[in-house]
């Protein structure tokens, strides 16, 4: 079974990052924790890309619904994180369930742009409702548990949660539903006269991605003490989709690679140009003319692989 | 005994242009049925009002005493109906296995289950599927880059995993080499007779029509202009006029 050969792999890199903190400084911790929570971000976003072929640009809705639900419940609140975590990520999955159930009645450009219509009006709550969001001044100070509140608990904490999330995002990608979710992107015409009912395994694909998305934004919100507007704007869609596209949407993996590539690229560059957006120019510019299948596809095309750029990794 | 498919004062028009005129038509469980009749005049159209692709301007469809007419294709399905396409549908990234596995995954209502591993599903009843229409040695190929006519055969076999009583072929030797054409007939009617099911089909291949088919009706410009055993089909002045004429050398 090749499942047997890809947990000991992801033991193996978990327990390597386990081990950071005890070689690490703290800015390679934090940097860590950021690009962890970026990649369940991305991971979640591809159930519906990659695997059911939905591209969505208003991913960061479920991202923002997560972070100001857990930041507003554990603060102004005052909610244990055991009730705050799972209610935000609830909240955000419940949320998706809402918007899917309107965007899966659209496909391709019009399913995207009420993706993104629906994102704007997340944003425009979070902006507008400031005695509860704090508006555009942001939500901050959230109150934070003892245990998770040292940089290196975070950290470890971080690690937990988004080792769980990837793997039950891996199991569902890899399920009966996943399975029938690729035959649906492939061909969903096909997948209707085999007895699928493509708008609803769509919509619970998107109640899925918007679950996840939730997680790794509260887990975002806690790890910067605040969330801001900025989290809900699409400029926040975008970048996530664009990890995906780099990483590879047709490999469970891929948006793994994307989303480390692309926020230590971004980090590294800011540290030496403002000009970012123009070097993220350039990335968009590669994956569209070269690298089509993203990183996974340029690895398996140097290895000389053939089939790797199906359903799965 | 009553007609296991029933169509009555069928009607469908694009944009002004009608492709299906006052159609009706019955189809007795166990019968292998051609329909034919020269491009354009409506064959395809047909099968989509049949299986929910497209919805009749007016008129009748039931299945077994059930009205089809307005339940989406995935409904339909569910009923007993398969069918496969004229222009190859199939899921071009996934393998040859998987385009059937998946078939038998949605047969099973168990598209959704979240946990158990969809590979690991229907091994066994993909394998035989495969087998039947020839296609055990692709198996691990990509869906999208076998050969036409083995793509053609891959159609087929995930139409015969959704276990129908009622199979719609839409013109299944379409672009298949004389060899490969032989092959699929022989198949077909092997499949159709010792699964007991009821075969539609509409074929360009007079050779084909007449190799399968116990009775054959005629579409000409939307309209069944014959219907009958194909002796009697074949003898019908107006068919000889408006079809066989056209391309004798094929009856």
């Amino acid at each position: 079974m090749p499942q047997r050969r890809h947990l000991v792999a992801s033991a193996i890199v978990v327990l390597l990052l386990a081990l950071l903190p005890l070689a690490g400084s703290r800015y390679a911790i934090d940097l860590t924790t950021e690009v962890l929570i970026y990649v369940l971000f991305a991971l979640s976003l591809n159930v519906l890309i990659g695997f059911t072929g939905n591209i969505s640009f208003g991913h960061a809705a479920y991202f923002a619904i997560g972070g100001y639900a857990c930041a507003i419940l554990l603060t102004t609140h005052g909610w244990p994180l055991a009730l705050a975590l799972p209610a935000a990520v609830v909240l955000a999955g419940l949320v998706a369930a809402v918007v899917g159930y309107f965007c899966v009645r659209l496909t391709q450009i019009y399913f995207a742009m009420l993706t993104l219509a629906f994102a704007m009006l997340v944003w425009g709550v979070a902006f507008k409702w400031k005695a509860v969001t704090g508006g555009d001044d942001g939500f901050t100070g959230i109150k934070m548990p003892e245990m998770i509140s040292h940089h290196v608990g975070y950290f470890y904490f971080t690690l937990v949660m988004v080792s769980v999330g990837a793997a039950a995002l891996w199991v569902i990608c890899h399920s009966a539903f996943g399975l029938t979710l690729v035959a649906i992107r492939e061909n969903s015409v096909r997948a209707g006269f085999i007895g699928v009912d493509t708008k609803h395994m769509r919509w619970a694909a998107f109640a899925v991605a918007g679950t996840f998305g939730g997680l790794a934004g509260a887990l975002f919100g806690m790890y910067h003490r605040g969330m801001y507007i900025e989290n809900a704007f699409w400029t926040e869609s975008a970048n996530v989709l664009i990890m995906v596209l780099l990483g590879g949407i047709y490999s469970f993996v891929g948006p793994i690679f994307g989303a480390a590539a692309l926020h230590l690229l971004q980090t590294f560059t800011n540290q030496y140009t403002p000009y970012w957006p123009t070097v993220l120019g350039l990335i968009l510019l590669v994956i569209v003319l070269v690298l089509p299948d993203g990183l996974i596809g340029l690895v398996a095309r140097l290895k000389g692989r053939r089939g790797t750029h199906k359903g799965r990794s | 005994m009553s007609a296991m498919l029933r169509i009555e004062d069928l009607w469908k028009s694009f944009a002004g242009f009608v492709a299906t005129r006052d159609v009706s038509f019955d189809l007795k469980a166990g019968e292998l049925h051609a329909i034919i009749g020269p491009n354009g005049a409506g064959k395809t159209t047909f099968f989509n009002l049949i299986t929910g692709h497209l919805r009749p301007d007016k008129g009748a469809v039931s299945f077994e005493g059930r009205d089809l007419v307005g339940l989406p294709p995935h409904k339909i399905v569910r009923l007993g109906i398969a069918r496969s396409f004229q222009r190859i549908n199939i899921y071009p990234r996934l393998s040859v296995f998987e385009n059937v596995q998946v078939a038998l995954i949605a047969h099973e209502g168990q598209q959704w289950n979240l946990f158990r591993p969809g590979r690991s599903l229907h091994r066994e009843g993909t394998r035989e599927l495969l087998e039947l229409v020839g296609l055990a040695a692709e198996a691990a190929e990509t869906g999208g880059e076998l050969s036409y006519g083995k793509q053609k055969q891959l159609e087929l076999a995930i139409a015969l995993a959704s276990q129908p009583r009622l199979l719609l072929l839409d013109e299944p030797t379409a672009g298949m080499s004389p060899q490969e054409t032989g092959e699929t007939i022989a198949s077909v009617r092997d499949i159709v007779k010792a699964r007991g099911l009821t075969l539609l089909f509409t074929e360009h291949d007079m050779a084909v029509v007449f190799g399968i088919a116990e009775r054959i009706s005629v579409l000409h410009h939307g309209e069944i202009i014959a219907s009958g055993d194909p002796d009697t089909v074949r003898n019908d002045a107006e068919v000889r006029r408006v079809y066989l004429g056209e391309d004798g050398d094929h009856g």
